[in-house]
């Protein structure tokens, strides 16, 4: 084949051959995109369960999200207000980027009894992407879920929202930002919500535990080390144990227990437990129940290997845990 | 193009040394995190705790040299290199396999032992495919026989 065509097909081949490449990956790539902005109520399909199709998208049925609400005329029982700012918290002697609500990291737990309705003024002072606040786990009407992008906008700085909604379950929850959730939670944009039954718990003592690594360093409420707490012999102690990292940890008392609740639900007459742990996933929360031994002794509740709540006056060694098995 | 397929094929390796010393780095930060009393978790991984921003870089970086190793490809097509595409072709595979091993490694630690001897595999290769594009090509005129 003489030379300048043979040169010319080596080129086509050689062009060809880029685009065998060069094509599916680029075809992988652009399937990969998604839209700038889609809508929510435009995915997935209506699901009648069964029953004969009824035409929901003509007419007058449509109702924006911010209608979703708790009646307006209805007076707050509990109410709170809250100020976000974005600062740099010294955790364990180390500085960490992150975030306040009302100047602390956790925030204000917010305390209520079944049935009231709580009121939660937040305020935006400084943190620059905006912020929400979310009842994790916690049913509350549409407009008061605290999505940025699906129940509301964001709050920016200077701006305000308000959150209202009937505490109609009782148990250990908590509330966190989300709006670029996976910073602002991780920095600290969090708080407890508790929500007891009318006539209280039946636990003299109730301690939260809450569990949170701000830059890896491990805290109990925002303090870095173990937590003190008083209690008599022979006294019930409720743990709630709350984890609001990323992933999952184990928690483990050094001595019998029972799990009351986990994930803000109770139990059905828990029993005893010995020498296991239990997992926490992440965002969730669990009730351990004690009872303070007789003699005097301290009790340990380890949280994850690095924290630990101790009860009562005294030393006490750390724990030994073995995990519970889920058999699948 | 010669000099652009050895360039790349010297990135690739470049990029294998990088990807090392952000593991060696991962270990140690995590080693040292450990050894100064605190805890490394599921929890404390995910909340930034030091080192797990270099392993994070490192499944990214690598997916950097596949990228890298394709473009090497292409240029083969377009470089008239003694076997130039043979050689694109061999390290872009290695680097496949490579990554490869580093998912699996997930699943058993024992396969994260060969990860780490193909990476010498894998500079190896790199390295000599742009050392071999160092020879110019073979001429392809034929030189007259009778020269008076």
């Amino acid at each position: 084949m003489p030379g300048p065509i043979r040169g010319r097909l080596r080129l086509v081949i050689a062009v060809v051959a880029t685009l065998a490449v060069l094509a599916p990956l680029a075809w992988l790539w652009l399937a990969s995109l998604v839209p700038r902005a889609y809508s929510v109520t435009g995915m997935g399909y209506h699901d009648y369960g069964g029953g004969p199709a009824v035409d929901h998208d003509h007419g007058s049925t449509t109702r924006s999200v911010a209608d979703l609400k708790v009646d307006p005329a209805r007076k707050a029982d509990v109410v709170v207000d809250l100020v976000a700012e974005q600062k740099t918290l010294s955790v364990g002697g180390k500085s960490v980027a992150g975030y306040t609500l009302n100047g602390t990291s956790p925030g204000p737990t917010i305390t209520a009894h079944l049935g009231q309705l709580v009121e939660v003024h937040l305020r935006n002072a400084s943190v620059k992407a905006g912020v929400t606040l979310h009842w994790h786990g916690y049913d509350v009407p549409g407009a008061m879920d605290g999505v940025a992008g699906v129940t509301q906008d964001e709050v920016p700085i200077g701006g305000e929202f308000t959150y209202r909604f009937v505490a109609d379950q009782v148990g250990t929850y908590w509330y966190h930002s989300h709006q670029v959730s996976n910073v602002q939670v991780i920095g600290g944009l969090f708080g407890v919500l508790l929500v007891l039954p009318k006539t209280g718990v039946s636990e003299p003592v109730d301690v939260t535990a809450t569990a949170h690594a701000y830059g890896g360093m491990k805290t109990i409420n925002g303090v870095a080390g173990d937590l003190r707490v008083p209690a008599k012999p022979g006294q019930r102690v409720r743990v709630r144990v709350i984890n609001t990292d990323n992933g999952p940890i184990e928690t483990w008392p050094g001595g019998p227990y029972r799990l009351l609740a986990i994930d803000g639900y109770d139990l059905n007459a828990p029993t005893e437990v010995t020498d296991h742990s239990v997992t926490v996933t992440a965002g969730g929360r669990a009730d351990l129940g004690i009872t303070m031994p007789s003699d005097g002794t301290a009790v340990r509740v380890q949280v994850s290997k690095g924290t630990a709540v101790i009860l009562g006056t005294g030393d006490v060694a750390a724990p030994r845990s073995r995990r519970i098995r889920w058999i699948c | 193009m010669r000099k652009v397929y050895r360039v790349l094929a010297h990135a690739v390796a470049a990029m294998v040394v990088i990807q090392a010393g952000a593991i060696g780095y991962g270990a140690w930060a995590q080693l040292n995190w450990i050894g100064e009393g605190n805890t490394l978790d599921n929890a404390a991984l995910e909340s930034g705790a030091p080192g797990s921003a270099a392993l994070i870089f490192h499944s990214f970086f690598g997916g950097g040299v596949l990228l890298v190793a394709i473009a090497l490809l292409v240029i083969s097509f377009f470089s008239k290199i003694d076997r130039g595409v043979r050689w694109a072709v061999i390290v872009l595979v290695a680097t496949f396999v490579q990554i490869a091993l580093g998912v699996l490694s997930h699943f058993t630690a024992v396969i994260g032992a060969v990860h780490g001897a193909a990476a010498m595999v894998l500079f190896g290769l790199a390295t000599t495919a742009a050392m071999r594009a160092r020879r110019p090509a073979a001429r392809e005129e034929t030189v007259p026989a009778n020269v008076a």
